[in-house]
């Protein structure tokens, strides 16, 4: 199998960088899916809105962390996976002086933005979000510096780029919030109106995800042969495996814990928790096979 | 209504992970279109030059020649501006055996790219 032997010369190095790719995406989608997530709903109940908020702050802080740490992985890597090649000065320039760099610099400089969000419990809300917001675009920017959609025509591959890793950050950083009121459904009007406003934002999300994402796959995949043959492609049919996982939740959901919850079963709180957990787990095991082709995959090897 | 937004939610998560899938394709790399030697090649006598081409500019910042008798010397490295085409020529001329070569490089999207080929000398 192609993707056996794609990892087959994986060494410690590569995989580190798999690990620290694989945070970093987490992070960012967190980061700015909170700020997103935030805007999408003003009117959450005060401790929701905290939560959200300290989530993002912390997720963005380990990011930028996590960038940085990039960096010398990157230039290590180059010189053959060393020690020594990690701090030679020539690699990282050269790292810094590239596509990498310029992502390096929009990404640190927009998770800092993101932060901004922070400020509303200060009283300043709209310069909170005007920052934070910008933040999120310089994230999203960040993420076009690197890979195919820097090529052409490239105002449509990145913005297509850009408007799918929007939706997945919303999504990716709703999972906690929810998973929160899972626990202590809320009760009254304003609840009801949150909840009806989440679906419906919810339904917009999938709509643009679909699309952006079928249009880029349809842009650049190119056919169906690599998908079989190369180690890349064998990767990417693992995440849709993870996927039909994920569509057997949604299904089991919307047919026992959903009628469940209408019943006001007492255990359906704790089974839907469990549920969107392991929808969590089955994020990150698909952000770390995103890392794996990321990082290990090349035109010969797939 | 909490219970209309689990279904959305479970949707969503799984049409989210499925478009992470499908879109990952625009993550593939810079083409490679060959090497010298080519991959799995037996040459009669020792190759005067050994290298890749690529289809864009690519920054190599590692080149190693292994063989029989360890790694070998190599001489004109091209250094590592971007090029498109990048050979070196072995110091000594190269005894029989199996070769092996690894390389790794930036390409100019930003992606590092890490690769090899292999090839057989004989008298």
């Amino acid at each position: 199998m192609a993707w056996m032997s794609a990892l087959a010369g994986v060494e410690a190095w590569t995989v580190a960088m798999i690990l620290v790719t694989a945070g970093f995406y987490l992070g960012a989608l967190l980061a700015t899916g909170a700020v997103l997530f935030r805007m999408a709903f003003p009117d959450l109940p005060d401790p929701e809105r905290r939560a959200a908020s300290r989530t993002g702050a912390i997720a963005a802080w380990a990011a930028i962390a996590l960038a940085l740490v990039q960096w010398p992985l990157q230039a290590g890597y180059l010189g053959g996976g060393n020690g020594a090649s990690a701090i030679d000065p020539m690699l990282l320039g050269m790292v810094f002086e590239g596509a990498q760099g310029t992502r390096l610099i929009l990404a640190v400089t927009g998770l800092l933005l993101v932060q901004a969000i922070l400020l509303d419990a200060r009283r300043l809300p709209g310069l909170g979000y005007g920052l934070s917001l910008a933040g999120v675009l310089l994230v999203m920017l960040a993420f076009v510096q690197v890979g195919h959609t820097a090529g052409e025509p490239r105002l449509l591959l990145a913005g297509l780029l850009i408007v799918h890793l929007l939706a997945a950050a919303f999504w990716v950083a709703s999972l906690a919030p929810l998973y929160r009121l899972a626990g202590h459904p809320p009760e009254g009007a304003d609840a009801a109106r949150i909840l009806a406003r989440f679906g419906r934002v919810a339904m917009a999300g999938v709509g643009l995800l679909v699309l952006a994402g079928v249009v880029l796959a349809w842009w650049l995949l190119g056919g169906i042969t690599p998908l079989l043959t190369t180690g890349y492609g064998q990767f990417l049919i693992g995440k849709v495996l993870i996927v039909a996982l994920l569509l057997l939740l949604a299904a089991a959901n919307k047919w026992r814990l959903v009628p469940a919850f209408e019943r006001g079963e007492p255990r359906a709180p704790g089974r839907l928790r469990r549920s969107i957990a392991l929808e969590g787990a089955l994020v990150a095991t698909i952000l770390l096979l995103t890392a794996v082709l990321t990082t290990v995959s090349s035109p010969a090897n797939g | 209504m909490q219970t209309k937004s689990t279904i959305h939610n479970t949707t969503r998560a799984a049409l989210a992970a499925l478009l992470l899938a499908v879109a990952m394709p625009l993550l593939a790399h810079e083409g490679e279109l060959g090497s010298t030697p080519e991959d799995g090649a037996t040459v009669q006598g020792s190759p005067e030059k050994i290298g890749i081409e690529f289809e864009g500019a690519m920054r190599i910042t590692q080149f190693d020649v292994s063989g029989p008798d360890g790694r070998v010397r190599l001489t004109n490295p091209p250094g590592n501006d971007p090029t498109e085409r990048y050979f070196v020529e072995p110091a000594e001329p190269l005894p029989a055996g199996d070769y092996q070569v690894r390389w790794r490089g930036l390409a100019r999207d930003g992606h590092m790219m890490s690769d090899g080929f292999r090839f057989t000398v004989e008298d």
